[in-house]
């Protein structure tokens, strides 16, 4: 299971990569991580077949997240991925405007990633 | 013109029994003597009261106060209780007269009088003179612009003329009360006092009081701005003097009207109803309504912009004013004069009519109309070009101006502002805009207010108009059959003797109405002088709110950082332990680097944080004015983070590429930093709003970016220059057009909506600049976009 995360913060590899070492070693997921909106759908073009699941920031400079989520839900791909947003900004306009572009969930940093893990064993 | 209510209450003793019952006794041939000396005073103290000459008025009635109290010392009279009564009631009256007389220059006296007659009255027994002095007081009151005690005092003489059974009195008690009612706002109440007085009037045929009555109400109907009904009414009463042919009534009500229909915008039809009042009144002795009239006349010349035909008319009013007792008005015909010929380039009459009004001013020590004439006089210079000179008359204005002529002075310190850009002195225009905005804020608070409570009366007023309506047809049916049974003519010899009593009235209630708004504005205003700082405090957290909005989530990324890492420590102590157990050195070493790199990282993020909150705290804080040693990368960091998080947060369709290009060989700088932070905060704020605005006009094929960088600016080999550094914030939105890149640097000067820039943030980044001793600049290119750029020079001791 392919994972793309996208966020422009660099340490957000680091995290992901150390947060999930058990899954990676044993090769339930593989991560590919994107650092703005526009490499994320460079990255999904590339390799959409694979991609099950996105992880995406909505606040980047450049393409936001919640642009991306546009774009890949225009691009009609079967099935559609999974789509995440996780923000800092948890306020309900933002929610409801990731909702209504079509995302499947909405997380809320600090990211809970007991909680995150369980989320994506449950589409696996 | 201030005499009115006084006399009028003269009416209400007129049916005194008098004299007789004494004068029989011829024991008492020195007292009658006296007696006929007292009311020989007493009525000349009247008469001159009639004509508002209080001197000679206070002459008379002090004379007869003094033969007075000496026949009720005396051992003859004393014996004798009618005798001693009568005394009293003259002594009674001619207290009244002397408190009239001082009322308008020491009210104090004048209720001290009052006082004193009102403790005589009560061992008379004499009901009206009681409701006399009661409405003396409220009427004194009402000039000191004490609202509640007046209508107390009031209250207290309507409820004795209601026991007593004096309908004239009680009707015209019912006037005053009604606005009492009026001048505390409360319409509603007003208009059934008037109603209620209208009804007693008809009851008793009384024209005088039925025609003030008609006209009070119609003054109501235009305080709600219900001029329809206001000119009914007024309609009304002009019918009752047509009928009793009595032209200084016709040309009352013709002014009256005017007045309405002034308000109404119906220029052409107040134009009109002057004109035909100032043909009655040139006829007339009377030489303060003649100057009313021109005035007036004036007044709508100048809102249709006639110039000349306003000049004409304020100067011809000017003319009988010099007739008049009524000086003091002259200031507003002078300034108004003044202020049309400034307008018509005529600035030497101008001058002179200004200086008119100073000298006027300071004979009556109003400051507020001295400051007029100075911020006047310092306009007509400014006019001319010659700053300099206004700035003087500025100074004196900004002196002068007592704080409750708030207008005024944000006027001046509007005027001063752009007298000191004109010389150039922008710190100064700088320091005296920033008074006009704080005092701005009051006006506008003070306007709108005023606005709501209009509101709110007249939806009061309307309320009651279901009960007025009723009485009103009733009572129209009852007025047209007693004028048509020719009941009115039953008061015309009191009217003749009356009229000019009832004028004064008339001009007195007028100077109240004119009086009242502007002392209930300036308690509104002292009020809210004092929550003005906390408004502006609080429109000043508002923006920061805007901005600390974006940081508070914000802080949130270094937060999931700094809480995952050190969840993936803990987790990883535990692996390294485990392998430790087993011997496994080499792997245990390896979680270790792993743990050491992640606790740099928690770090980090947790410096991260550090700097948001201080640099929103920084923002929050009122520059320190001190210069420290300052990394301006970061500073231009954190502002950039901030301005963006900011926007972001506002609105979330918001978003620009950010780039930055910074010269890490600055170091520190000696700047201050909230003040250079808020130049960059504003300068980058502004990029992303143009930008911004050119995506949503093109929103294709376009990419909104905003680059900030600074360079070290080295001395040129030559020698001669200064270290320094340069900051620059581009942005590629559309150029700044010739025409607003001149202006640009000005206070006030904004392209955004109304209400969506103060138009200071620029001019304020240029000051902050130019105090560092740096230069603030631009350089723009129509649809390529703009580089603000400022340079600061680096002092030799910097770190």
């Amino acid at each position: 299971m392919k994972i793309l995360v996208v966020d422009d913060e660099k340490d957000i590899q680091s995290l992901f990569e150390q947060r999930f070492r058990k899954e990676i070693r044993n090769g339930e997921i593989e991560f590919v991580f994107a650092f703005s909106g526009e490499e994320a759908l460079t990255c999904y073009g590339k390799c959409q077949h694979e991609a099950v699941l996105i992880l995406s920031d909505i606040n980047m400079p450049g393409m936001s997240g919640l642009e991306l989520l546009r774009r890949i839900k225009q691009i009609h791909h079967e099935p559609p991925p999974v789509v995440m947003m996780i923000t800092a900004y948890g306020d309900a306009e933002n929610y409801n405007k990731a909702m209504e572009l079509g995302a499947d969930d909405f997380i809320v940093k600090p990211v809970d990633f007991i909680a995150l893990k369980e989320k994506i064993k449950s589409i696996i | 013109m201030r005499t009115g209510i006084f006399i009028v209450l003269l009416i209400l003793t007129a049916g005194f029994p008098g004299l007789q019952g004494y004068a029989q006794n011829s024991r008492f041939a020195d007292n009658i003597d006296d007696t006929t000396r007292i009311n020989k005073l007493n009525s000349l103290a009247g008469n001159f009261l009639k004509q508002n000459q209080y001197d000679s008025c206070l002459k008379y009635a002090s004379q007869a106060l003094t033969i007075t109290e000496n026949l009720i010392r005396s051992k003859s009279v004393i014996n004798n209780p009618a005798y001693l009564k009568q005394s009293k009631y003259h002594k009674i009256k001619s207290l009244i007269f002397v408190a009239e007389c001082v009322s308008v220059s020491n009210p104090l006296k004048a209720t001290d009088t009052l006082l004193s007659a009102l403790k005589l009255v009560k061992e008379t027994g004499n009901k009206n003179q009681e409701a006399e002095i009661y409405a003396g007081i409220g009427e004194i009151y009402t000039m000191l612009a004490q609202d509640q005690p007046s209508l107390v005092n009031n209250l207290r003489s309507l409820a004795i003329l209601r026991e007593t059974g004096n309908k004239k009195g009680l009707a015209w008690q019912l006037t005053i009360v009604g606005l009492n009612h009026r001048n505390m706002g409360n319409y509603g109440d007003a208009m059934e006092y008037f109603l209620e007085s209208l009804k007693v009037s008809r009851e008793i045929s009384d024209s005088l009081t039925i025609i003030e009555a008609l006209l009070a109400i119609g003054f109501t109907y235009g305080y709600v701005e219900k001029w329809k009904d206001a000119l009914n009414y007024q309609q009304q009463a002009l019918k009752i003097y047509q009928q009793m042919n009595d032209s200084l009534g016709i040309a009352r009500i013709y002014n009256d009207m005017g007045v309405t229909n002034m308000r109404a915008g119906n220029l052409g039809v107040a134009l009109k109803q002057h004109q035909e009042a100032l043909s009655i009144r040139l006829k007339s002795p009377e030489h303060y309504y003649t100057f009313a009239s021109y005035l007036y006349i004036g007044n709508i010349y100048e809102k249709l912009n006639r110039l000349p035909e306003a000049i004409a008319n304020y100067e011809a009013g000017l003319r009988y004013i010099k007739f008049s007792k009524y000086l003091v008005s002259g200031i507003d015909a002078q300034l108004n004069l003044g202020i049309v010929y400034m307008k018509s380039s005529d600035y030497q009459k101008a001058l002179n009519a200004f200086s008119s009004v100073l000298e006027l001013s300071l004979k009556i020590k109003d400051r507020t109309s001295e400051a007029q004439a100075y911020l006047y006089i310092a306009k007509v210079w400014l006019a001319q070009g010659e700053p300099l000179r206004a700035l003087t008359w500025l100074r004196k204005a900004e002196k002068a101006a007592p704080e409750s002529a708030i207008v005024f002075l944000g006027d001046t310190y509007q005027s001063i502002a752009e007298t000191y850009f004109k010389l150039g002195d922008y710190k100064n225009a700088y320091i005296n805009l920033k008074k006009y905005d704080g005092v701005k804020d009051s006006i506008i608070v003070s306007e709108n207010l005023e606005k709501i409570t209009t509101l709110s009366n007249r939806l009061e007023f309307e309320n009651r108009q279901a009960l007025e309506s009723e009485n009103y047809k009733k009572n129209l049916a009852i007025n047209q059959a007693e004028i048509k049974r020719g009941k009115i003519t039953r008061n015309f010899s009191l009217f003749g003797m009356f009229v000019a009593v009832i004028l004064a009235v008339i001009a007195f209630v007028r100077f109240i109405e004119k009086k009242k708004p502007n002392s209930r504005l300036n308690d509104t205003l002292s009020d809210l002088k004092s929550t003005q700082a906390q408004l502006i405090q609080s429109e000043k957290m508002a923006s920061l709110g805007e901005l600390t909005a974006g940081i508070a989530h914000e802080i949130q990324n270094p937060l999931n950082f700094v809480n995952n890492f050190s969840e993936v420590n803990k987790e990883l102590i535990g692996e390294m332990k485990d392998e430790l157990a087993v011997g496994n050195w080499q792997l245990a070493k390896e979680i270790s680097i792993d743990i050491e790199q992640n606790l740099e990282k928690i770090n980090h993020h947790g410096k991260r944080a550090d700097a948001i909150v201080k640099g929103m705290l920084q923002h929050s804080r009122t520059s320190s004015g001190v210069k420290e040693p300052t990394d301006i990368n970061a500073l231009a960091d954190e502002y950039l983070r901030l301005a963006y998080h900011g926007l972001r947060a506002k609105d979330k369709s918001f978003n620009a590429t950010i780039k930055t290009d910074f010269d890490e060989t600055i170091g520190k700088i000696d700047i201050i930093p909230q003040d250079i932070g808020r130049v960059i905060l504003n300068l980058i704020t502004n990029a992303f709003y143009v930008v911004d605005e050119r995506k949503k006009q093109q929103p294709e094929g376009y990419e909104p970016t905003v680059t900030v960088s600074s360079k070290a600016v080295l001395p040129p080999p030559t020698g001669g220059g200064t270290r320094g550094v340069q900051i620059s914030v581009k942005d590629n939105g559309p150029g700044i057009p010739q025409k607003v890149l001149d202006k640009i640097f000005q206070p006030f000067f904004t392209t955004k909506p109304t209400g969506q820039g103060t138009g200071l943030g620029l001019s304020l980044a240029y000051d902050i600049i130019k105090a560092h001793g740096g230069e603030l600049k631009v350089e723009t290119k129509v649809d390529l976009g703009s580089v603000f750029m400022f340079h600061l020079p680096i002092q030799q001791n910097t770190k």
